[in-house]
């Protein structure tokens, strides 16, 4: 009895020390990251405007996809525990902070967008350190068993990770089929140890993964779908060169130039740099006139980002870009004279 | 290997707990999932909307965290049907 009172103590302690580490983060963000609220002089031209501050709230579940990608890129080379874990969790909360200061700057964060946020960073938080406790120990010895070649299931599991890693691009994470990985790893382990290990601790994962992914499919019924459109207004361009641009309809003219109904999340990165590299201009989106955007260089440069990090498994950095709405499209040329690579454009 | 699993352990318990103790903030999610519902959640529940339910978990709206509690009407309440500004619907 004694010793199981002295185990529920130490679990009480335990779970005590990680409620206070996971939620450290989410402290310092709300006490230490606030901006003051500017001043807005941009007097909306379309009627259908969108949240400015929207543009800084939706990178950071784009972080994660980010920190995924990372993660694909190392282990097809080297192996779990070679990925920086806390690397890629402080990445997640540093970037937070400027994106925090900017959202207040331009409108505020909604109670809903920082529960979000602060949902989806401690559980990627938490996720990441499952698995840094287990790929940084029992992982790491299995390497040193295995030798330096990659197993069979070393193989299939980076290019699963490279396939999740692409489908979140476009797709929510729990819409991805992690029962059909697990039976992969099933179908392909050899009786090699490093096999048999990546079978049960990745089978592990994935299964916990499928049957959570089912829960919040469900708990997500709740969400009703967003717009997929939003208006710009542009100018430097004829209605016949924009409407040969694919996914834009030219509703009308307007004095400040032509009003444009444009496909949001990434048709909308390539239809702006299309439009930038057509000499035309964008005088507003969604009633804003501040943008972020994230570019990429092959080592370290100055973009005057808000926020910089190098990408894990690669000699590549991602930049943080905030720009005023009229000078995007000459920004976009900009990089790509400057040998950057424009990778997203944040929509509202 | 005991310390690794009390480790991980403790994480998704902590976990767990933040997510829990989130749904105490005064408007934190739009909607609440439950787990472990009992069978008459929404006879303790009436001011509940019922959105999604199985046999181990109920999304349902209309309620707080405290009512939920309060009522004994489930073991559990995590945040549900955040904004997810990914949740794109199926093309």
């Amino acid at each position: 009895m004694r010793f199981l009172w002295r185990w529920l103590k130490r679990l009480a302690l335990a779970l005590l020390v990680v409620v206070v580490l996971l939620a450290l983060p989410v402290i310092r963000n709300e006490t230490m990251c606030r901006g003051t609220p500017l001043a807005q002089d941009h007097a909306p031209i379309v009627g259908q405007t969108r949240d400015e501050s929207r543009t800084f709230t939706t990178y950071p579940e784009w972080h994660i996809v980010h920190a995924y990608a990372d993660y694909a890129r190392v282990i097809a080379k080297d192996d779990p525990h070679d990925f920086g874990f806390f690397t890629a969790m402080r990445g997640f909360w540093s970037s937070l902070c400027p994106l925090t200061e900017m959202a207040d700057q331009h409108g505020g964060f909604t109670t809903e967008s920082k529960m979000t946020i602060y949902t989806i960073g401690v559980s990627f938080t938490a996720e990441l350190a499952l698995k840094a406790a287990y790929e940084e120990t029992l992982g790491r010895v299995a390497t040193w068993i295995r030798g330096p070649e990659h197993s069979t299931l070393d193989q299939l599991s980076a290019q699963q990770a490279a396939d999740y890693a692409a489908f979140l691009q476009q797709t929510p994470w729990y819409k991805w089929d992690f029962a059909a990985d697990a039976q992969a790893l099933d179908d392909t382990a050899t009786d090699a140890f490093r096999d048999r290990e990546r079978r049960l601790a990745l089978g592990l994962e994935y299964r916990a993964k499928a049957a959570y992914a089912g829960v919040i499919a469900n708990a997500v019924a709740a969400t009703g779908t967003d717009e997929l459109t939003l208006r710009a207004v542009v100018t430097g361009m004829t209605e016949t060169q924009l409407t040969a641009i694919p996914g834009v309809t030219v509703i009308q003219r307007r004095p400040e130039g032509w009003e444009i109904e444009t496909p949001r999340y990434r048709e909308l990165t390539q239809i702006l740099a299309r439009i930038a590299q057509d000499g035309g201009q964008m005088v507003e989106i969604a009633g804003n006139d501040d943008i972020l955007l994230t570019a990429i260089t092959d080592g370290p440069a100055d973009l005057g980002a808000i926020f910089t990090f190098p990408m894990q498994g690669s000699d590549q950095v991602r930049h943080l870009v905030v720009v005023k709405v009229p000078d995007l499209a000459g920004r976009l040329r900009d990089l790509a004279a400057g040998g950057a690579r424009l990778e997203h454009i944040h929509d509202y | 290997m005991r310390r690794v699993v009390a480790y991980a352990l403790a994480v998704a318990l902590g976990w767990l707990a933040l997510m829990a103790g989130g749904m105490f903030i005064p408007g934190a999610a739009p909607s609440a999932l439950v787990i472990l519902p009992s069978p008459d959640l929404l006879a303790r529940l009436p001011d509940a909307g019922l959105v999604h339910a199985s046999r181990w978990t109920a999304t349902i709206n209309g309620v707080t965290a405290g009512d939920i509690y309060q009522s004994r009407a489930g073991w559990l309440v995590l945040p549900a049907g955040l904004p997810l500004c990914m949740a794109l619907p199926d093309r």
